[in-house]
């Protein structure tokens, strides 16, 4: 029941775009594909409003028409976008973005903050207003921004609405296979599902071209540079098309929004120097994820070269792995009762204090390397950390590190060669941000016991009362609390196995189980929820505010340019308090979003 | 008399004890009085050897079959040796069971004899049952059931053999309104009691909070290498600290101060370590064995304090969980949306 996500998309609109584009959209929500004629008449607007109105939500594609093959034009019916209105929340996380990731670049967050407020616009025609050099700088940055695929090209078929185009592409493969009394009616349009599908996938597919938007730059110094560029190279050997039509493309900044908070997760749960190590295997394999969900058919593997290449040559990686103290080793080895083999080496190390309390072993006092000097026998390498040729294998250490944990596989071996190959699974580890995620929310809401019994359920899959009070170590009455509140918030789901022909409830057993995708929809229905109120109550700030007249003032042209001198020291105080309450919802909205984004988008 | 196969009860497959055979002729002697001598001067004398024998030359409670019997005695005359059989089961000093298909014979003590002797009927029959359960205790319902008894008889009987100090009610944890009786000298099963977690059949939340605090801090001490261990290579004469990288960056500069152990680390703590830590610490005065302490690592687990390496021989603690469900809450709640991190 996407009824709260309807709610703030309005909200988002009226604030923004007006209250008739607000009523148009509503109208649409509530009554699915209209004509404009019926647009009107459930509205109550005239058509020429409506008309004018479109026009705006058109470009933006928060509103996506279709005209039917066989009707006149007249006859264009529009539908709503919510998720691209949806996107609204997300444009100043998208400035700031760009505004981090390129902060060299000039004309980069112009173009998206003019994009955010056209929708889309052609190449020419942004650039044709500007002076020269603005121009110059501009070209360049969208051409960065395309290469890094933060900006797309639309084509003609992105505003009209998906299953529309599906079904014209699969009424035409339908009707390219022949009739025949060898083939039934289901096998044909089965075929014809399968083609289409295909077909379909490589139209969504369609800007994944390395080149999309861009083209072979005329001057005369690309001829000597090799076709091929670099991320990092800020005067591409290719420009942006003129006649491109250039739009924002949400995808890929989800990517790049799942990217950070993986990077945050590893941080957090190994340290920050492995994180700068899986911050750059990202980057490494960005180029080639297009989107989060249903990327590509093929997995993308990385070498643990290319991750040294582009790894920042002052990060210090051996500082941060270290085998244990030497009381540790003995005490293992006497349980192994192995004696095992270390290498002496030169540097100095007064770790070798802790040698006094082995007990009864025969290992002498031994300089050893701070650094990895591995635990078994037959493997014992030994890294210098001044040579750089075992930095590689330095590096090996800390993805083996990311590697090792079967519970956030957050990267996998798949081969040996380019000093190892790697590969993220993206689908699990998504799936176990989620977990992770809704663990940490249940904790807040209902506390820790709830989160121990969510785990014990997830673990279990179906588990009773007794049960779970057993495994949790916990009276049973307490748990029963707990439990049905979190029923109630739909984390948790009953089931009744019953034990005799008749339902009594003495003779049934009741076993409680978690599905995550539902209690993940539920949740984010809260959250909009949470989030429709938020934003009413910016508005509600920023229109009103507690003294109107501090507003009203603000609106005069003199007053807001020279802020500081024109109002007095109680009205910049007054200012300052309302400023501050809307930066506090819109953060917090911002964090709303980022659940949305986990349990939705990635 | 019985014949030497009788035919099979329905009772289980196991040895189990068939209710007392009520004696053929009632000694008159039975009800009162009776020292324990009495009942023995009661049968002849080849059957007073024969229970002697019994008695003395096995360990208490063999049960012999009767081969075993007649080698015993050294009578090979069967008819006979059923003779002296039955006379010491009409006295109650000889039991029958059923060994699978078998018949076999189990002596017993002479005061427990007498006990039965003094028993009325019904008595005896609630006594045997009692008794066939050993640990695990019966529940009235079930001697109600399996003695076709009225419940009033029942409860008299019970009472009766309460009061004798012959059995006793205990507390049972999975089901708390039933009442189980048991044998007054035998120690409740694990099962009933509910294991060290119980104390009066009442979960001890406390003790078991602690004793997770406890774990989970030993855990956590030996997952994560301290300073020492890092061990110490001469810094360059600048004064950079640990590894701190500087960026030109708007944003804070991230301190890069990690430090982990490699992915082939093998000195996590098992579960044996983590018990023999509890034994030697002496927290406890209760026993805990192994299973018990794997209880406990799940419930951490659970709790999401800690992880298993290599799917439950080793266990480690999750960098940044407390002992405090209290503050790593808060500490969840601190993320910071607007820093994409220095690592952009």
């Amino acid at each position: 029941m996407p009824q709260y996500e309807e709610e703030l998309v309005v909200l988002l609109l009226r604030d923004i775009y007006g209250d008739i584009a607000a009523a148009v959209v509503d109208t649409l929500l509530k009554y699915g594909r209209l004509t404009i004629q019926l647009i009107s008449r459930y509205s109550k607007l005239p058509i020429s409003t409506i008309q004018r109105v479109l026009v705006p939500l058109v470009q933006n594609r928060f509103v996506l028409y279709w005209v039917d093959d066989k009707a006149g034009g007249d006859n264009a019916t529009y539908v709503a976008w919510t998720r691209n209105i949806y996107n609204i929340v997300r444009s100043g996380v998208f400035v700031s973005f760009v505004l981090d990731r390129f902060p060299d670049t000039a004309g980069a967050p112009d173009i998206v903050k003019n994009l955010l407020l056209y929708g889309h616009f052609r190449v020419s025609d942004y650039l044709t207003p500007q002076l020269p050099s603005q121009a110059a700088a501009s070209k360049s940055a969208a051409a960065l921004l395309l290469q890094h695929k933060l900006l797309t090209t639309l084509r003609s078929h992105e505003f009209h609405p998906e299953s529309d185009l599906y079904m014209r592409i699969f009424k035409r493969r339908l009707a390219a296979i022949p009739r025949s009394k060898a083939v039934s009616e289901a096998k044909r349009e089965v075929q014809a599902h399968a083609e289409a599908t295909e077909e379909f996938t490589v139209l969504k597919r369609i800007h994944d071209d390395v080149n999309d938007g861009l083209v072979a730059a005329t001057n005369g110094s690309s001829n000597s540079i090799k076709r091929g560029h670099s991320l990092t190279d800020t005067s591409p050997s290719k420009t942006v098309d003129d006649s491109a039509v250039l739009a924002l493309n949400h995808d890929k900044f989800v990517v790049l929004m799942r990217a950070q908070i993986l990077v945050q997760l590893v941080s957090k749960r190994i340290g920050t120097v492995t994180a700068a190590v899986y911050r750059q295997v990202l980057d490494c394999m960005e180029p080639r994820l297009f989107r989060c969900v249903d990327n590509t058919d093929k997995a993308i593997n990385v070498t643990s070269l290319e991750i040294l290449r582009n790894l920042d040559p002052d990060l210090d990686l051996g500082r941060a792995v270290t085998e244990g103290s030497n009381k540790k080793r003995s005490r293992s080895s006497s349980s192994r009762a192995s004696k095992r083999q270390k290498r002496d080496h030169g540097t100095d190390n007064s770790a070798s204090e802790s040698d006094e309390s082995i007990e009864g072993n025969n290992i002498s006092d031994h300089h050893f390397n701070e650094e990895d000097v591995d635990d078994e026998d037959d493997e014992d390498h030994i890294y210098d950390s001044a040579a750089d040729n075992s930095r590689i294998e330095q590096l090996n250490l800390h993805l083996s590190m990311l590697s090792c944990n079967h519970n956030l596989p957050f990267i996998k071996r798949v081969g040996n060669k380019g000093g190892g190959e790697w590969t993220i699974d993206f689908d699990t580890l998504t799936a176990r941000v989620r977990e992770l995620e809704y663990d940490k929310l249940i904790t807040q809401k209902q506390g820790a016991i709830a989160c121990r019994l969510l785990r014990i359920i997830r673990d279990k899959g179906r588990i009773d009362e007794k049960q779970l009070a057993r495994i949790a170590l916990l009276p049973p009455k307490d748990i029963r609390a707990q439990l049905t509140a979190l029923h109630e918030i739909g984390c948790l789901d009953l089931q009744e196995v019953p034990r005799g022909t008749d339902r009594a409830p003495s003779r049934t057993y009741y076993l409680w189980f978690h599905k995550p995708k539902s209690a993940y929809a539920l949740m984010t229905q809260a959250v909009a929820k949470t989030m429709v109120r938020c934003y009413e109550r910016i508005i509600e700030e920023r229109a009103r505010g507690r003294r109107p007249t501090i507003m009203t003032k603000l609106l005069r042209e003199d007053v807001r340019r020279d802020e500081a001198n024109m109002l007095t020291p109680a009205e910049r105080e007054e200012l300052r308090r309302v400023r501050g309450t809307e930066e506090r919802f819109t953060a917090h909205m911002a964090k709303l979003d980022k659940l949305v984004l986990i349990f939705r988008d990635m | 008399m019985p014949a030497l196969k009788a035919p099979k009860a329905s009772s289980s497959a196991r040895a189990a004890s068939q209710p007392y055979a009520m004696p053929l002729s009632p000694p008159a002697s039975s009800s009162s009085s009776s020292g324990s001598m009495h009942l023995l001067e009661n049968v002849s004398q080849p059957a007073q050897t024969m229970y002697n024998k019994m008695i003395n030359s096995m360990p208490d409670g063999h049960i012999y079959t009767q081969s075993e019997l007649t080698e015993l005695v050294g009578i090979s005359d069967p008819l006979r040796l059923m003779g002296l059989i039955q006379e010491n089961m009409n006295m109650g000093l000889v039991k029958m069971l059923h060994q699978g298909d078998d018949l076999c014979y189990q002596a017993i003590k002479k005061e427990d004899a007498e006990k039965i002797q003094s028993m009325t009927k019904d008595e005896a029959m609630v006594y045997s049952y009692i008794e066939s359960s050993g640990t695990e205790g019966i529940w009235t319902k079930t001697i109600k059931a399996k003695t076709n008894l009225h419940q009033s008889v029942v409860q008299r009987c019970l009472k009766s053999l309460e009061s004798k100090r012959y059995i006793k009610n205990i507390k049972s944890v999975k089901y708390p309104t039933r009442k189980i009786y048991m044998l007054a000298s035998l120690q409740p099963s694990i099962d009933v009691t509910g294991g060290p977690w119980f104390t009066d059949s009442e979960l001890d939340t406390e003790f078991i909070s602690s004793l997770l605090s406890i774990v989970f801090r030993y855990i956590m001490s030996e997952s994560f290498p301290t300073e020492e261990d890092r061990g110490k290579v001469p810094q360059p004469a600048s004064k950079k600290t640990n590894g701190k990288v500087t960026k030109n960056k708007k944003k804070g500069e991230i301190v890069y101060d990690q430090l982990s152990y490699p992915a082939n680390y093998r000195l996590y703590p098992s579960i044996t370590q983590i018990h023999e830590f509890i034994r030697t610490s002496g927290i406890t005065t209760v026993e805990l064995a192994q299973s018990d302490i794997k209880a406990l690592l799940d419930v951490l687990i659970y709790d999401g304090k800690i992880e298993t390496i290599d799917h439950g021989m080793t266990y480690r603690a999750i960098l940044g969980a407390t002992v405090d469900d209290e503050t790593s809450v808060q500490a969840s709640e601190f993320d910071s949306i607007w820093s994409y991190g220095p690592f952009l």
